[in-house]
């Protein structure tokens, strides 16, 4: 019986030997990896097989983001492009926690105009000179680069167009003799007719999308007020009378089409999904609803009808639209063990060869200006483009953004006044101003 | 018994695993949290020690945290409670089931909530909950209860409730087997000389198995109260929190500050306070539930 407890004893120990020898070898292990990217960035050795970690939360469209990565591995076989898929809305969030956990993605899909946060964590690869000394790269995509500047540097480059515009069912406003509206009041009033028919409900947004319509308004007002530029860089304060309108004006137009039952889902206006919404629109259940350009051939598909597209309207003036939004992209980490192989891949999926693909096989507005487009909607796209202010007073902080995406919920369903938010975000906007 | 000092050796060289193990996984973490709670860091550069300032934020400023704790408490009490009700009964009711396959399969298909992941539950019941054309409300149509019908999840009133719903629907089943286990452990004699003195069904539960249940009712409302307070799983996939801020409960909040607002100091310090509530919650459930008697049958 001793003999088994002392044989039990040693096994024991010997356990814990083993554990404390792993711990210590994973540090080890880390040290020497450390050292070995030091020596790598020193030395490129083009043979030496690379692998990329790569998120790519764009996994609705996974054949053709595997055609693209197996044409570059085609072309640079000692690249492996390991890839991981994660929600949109959760990329962030994965980012993060990669990072903060010492093993960040060496390349990820993200919004280049929202880089800031990723930036102040010094967890992006300045693409600056990589981009500079490449004429034919740089003059492709131009238009939109500077989406991805932070501070004057290039912290991720564009890969598709993307913003943010307004879907309707042709086949109904033809039947009903509306006309694609261009105004905030000619847009109430498809709205109203829409309902007053009894058919179908007029408008909709999904949830994650109900603070894209202050995000166009807003610009407009602080537009017509004259004070944009200042207006989204957050130093208009809403508690000067003359502008308070500019925050809260947005939130009692939206109030107002609640109350007036104009938002499909009723007191559930704010809390739908986005495959609710699409599927309520192929359903013909709704005859409206925001989305981005990305999703074009996706909601084309889907509906029995004809659809039409038009620019949200404007609140102040027709001839002055606001678009949010600009471009889904890449970044590169700036703990990348091979740099160079990452960038090769970004100025690969930038390159006219790979937009035409994903232009022909998903309607994916290109970013590169060398594609050549047929679609008329696409065209379309490309030239709304130049509404699109990038920059925006949404994205000055990720509480301003937080506050933003749940601000209109938090309206229709009682929990905020028109007041309250508008003070909300303006006390937002001022804390940004003081941080920075 | 052991007796000398090679003895208390070989018995705790038996514990060097498991206290290793809890050490590195669970200790160093908190630890590690907790001093984190005093600083401000954005998971990427240096921290910056602030003091008690992230709890002074959070205890006097955020009025976010209040909504999320007062989610966290109602989503707490309300599944604990129905839930260890539900897994009694049920209980209960197998007990009474002399059939042993038949026993096992209601066993089997109660207990089955608890083995699916938290998120696919989620993702199932935003299905059944969808207004368009989700389970629940195409069965209402289908009664003819049309004025019943809702969006289960974009309501703000409706939208914890749902959530809350299927917690309890999720949780019962653990709770369930472990009420079955304490009930198969009460000796069958004292149900039997209950029945020779003339006691019915509920006299023979409020005398007999509620009393001799008291440790695993504390076990129970204790698990439940503990997986209550760090709900996130759940309403991170059907809500997000949602619609507007209605549904956020404390570990959103945290998730929200650390990964979003990158401020892994304030989300830490957040953590520490639902810890410190956690303790509270139980400390009172065991004055209240839990007893010092040993029971013995």
């Amino acid at each position: 019986m001793k003999r088994k407890c002392m044989l039990g004893a040693i096994m024991s120990l010997a356990l814990v030997i083993i554990i404390s020898f792993m711990l210590i070898g994973c540090t080890t292990a880390t040290t020497t990896t450390t050292a070995a990217s030091e020596t790598t960035e020193a030395q490129v050795v083009p043979e030496e097989t690379i692998t990329l970690k790569f998120l790519d939360f764009w996994g609705e469209l996974e054949d053709v983001m595997l055609e693209s990565i197996a044409k570059f591995q085609e072309i640079n076989p000692n690249i492996e492009i390991k890839r991981d898929v994660c929600p949109w809305d959760q990329a962030e969030t994965v980012l993060k926690t990669n990072i903060a956990g010492g093993t960040p993605y060496d390349i990820a899909t993200y919004w280049p105009m929202y880089m800031k946060t990723f930036v102040e964590q010094d967890a992006a690869l300045d693409l600056t000179s990589a981009i500079d000394s490449d004429t034919d790269w740089k003059s492709g995509i131009e238009g939109l680069i500077e989406l991805g500047s932070v501070d004057g540097k290039i912290y991720a480059v564009p890969f598709k167009s993307i913003f943010a515009v307004t879907y309707y069912n042709k086949t109904l406003f033809d039947s009903y003799g509306l006309t694609e509206p261009e105004t905030i009041q000619e847009f109430e009033e498809v709205m109203k007719t829409i309902k007053d028919k009894g058919e179908v409900a007029p408008f909709t947004n999904y949830d994650g999308a109900t603070c894209w319509l202050p995000r166009f308004m807003m610009p407009a007002l602080a537009d017509q007020a004259g004070v944009l530029d200042d207006f989204i860089a957050g130093k208009i304060d809403a508690s000067d009378p003359k502008y308070l309108d500019i925050y809260k004006k947005p939130y009692d137009i939206i109030l107002n089409w609640y109350k007036q039952g104009y938002l499909y889902g009723d007191k559930g206006a704010a809390g739908i999904s986005r495959d609710e919404v699409k599927v309520a629109f192929s359903q013909k259940e709704v005859a409206m609803f925001n989305e981005t350009t990305s999703e074009f051939g996706a909601i084309k598909e889907s509906a029995d009808f004809e659809v039409g597209v038009f620019k949200f309207p404007s609140v102040v003036d027709p001839s002055k639209y606001y678009f949010f939004g600009g471009a889904d992209g890449f970044f590169v980490s700036q703990k990348v063990k091979n740099p160079e192989a990452a960038i090769a891949f970004l100025k690969f999926m930038d390159s006219p060869e790979i937009q035409k693909l994903w232009l022909d096989k998903k309607g994916i507005t290109p970013v590169n200006t060398n594609v050549e487009i047929q679609d008329p909607v696409v065209k379309l796209f490309v030239d709304w483009g130049k509404y699109i202010k990038p920059i925006e007073l949404y994205s000055l902080t990720p509480e301003l953004s937080k506050y933003m995406d749940a601000s209109v919920g938090e309206l229709i369903t009682g929990a905020k006044t028109t007041t309250e938010i508008a003070n909300e975000i303006n006390d937002l906007a001022r804390q940004a101003v003081k941080d920075n | 018994m052991p007796g000398n000092k090679k003895d208390y050796l070989v018995s705790y060289s038996f514990l060097m695993p498991v206290i290793l193990m809890i050490l590195v996984i669970i200790f160093i973490p908190m630890v590690s949290s907790f001093l984190t709670s005093f600083t401000e860091w954005n998971g990427a550069s240096k921290p910056q020690i602030t003091g008690i300032s992230n709890y002074i934020d959070i205890l006097l400023k955020n009025k976010l945290f209040f909504k999320s704790l007062s989610n966290s408490l109602k989503l707490t009490l309300i599944s604990s409670v129905l839930s260890v009700t539900i897994g009694y009964f049920l209980a209960e009711a197998l007990i009474t089931i002399s059939r042993k396959r038949l026993s096992e399969f209601y066993r089997l298909v109660f207990f089955i909530p608890a083995m699916l992941p938290l998120a696919v539950v989620g993702i199932l019941f935003k299905f059944i909950y969808n207004p368009t054309y989700g389970l629940l409300n195409n069965l209402l149509q289908l009664l003819h209860l049309n004025g019943l019908t809702h969006s289960w999840l974009g309501e703000a009133n409706l939208a914890i409730y749902s959530i809350i719903a299927v917690n309890i629907w999720k949780t019962f089943g653990l709770n369930m087997i472990i009420f079955y286990a304490g009930l198969k452990a009460i000796p069958k004699e004292l149900y039997e000389a209950a029945s020779i003195d003339g006691a019915g069904k509920l006299k023979k539960m409020f005398f007999i198995s509620i009393p001799l249940l008291r440790p695993v009712i504390e076990l129970a409302i204790v698990i439940s109260t503990i997986l209550g307070l760090k709900t996130f799983d759940i309403v991170y996939v059907m809500t997000g929190g949602g619609p507007g801020r209605a549904t956020i409960t404390v570990p959103i909040l945290i998730v929200e500050n650390s990964f979003r607002y990158n401020k892994f100091g304030y989300g830490a310090a957040i953590g520490m306070v639902l810890f410190v509530v956690t303790l509270l919650i139980i400390y009172v459930i065991r004055k209240f539930i839990g007893t010092k008697e040993k029971i013995e049958f």
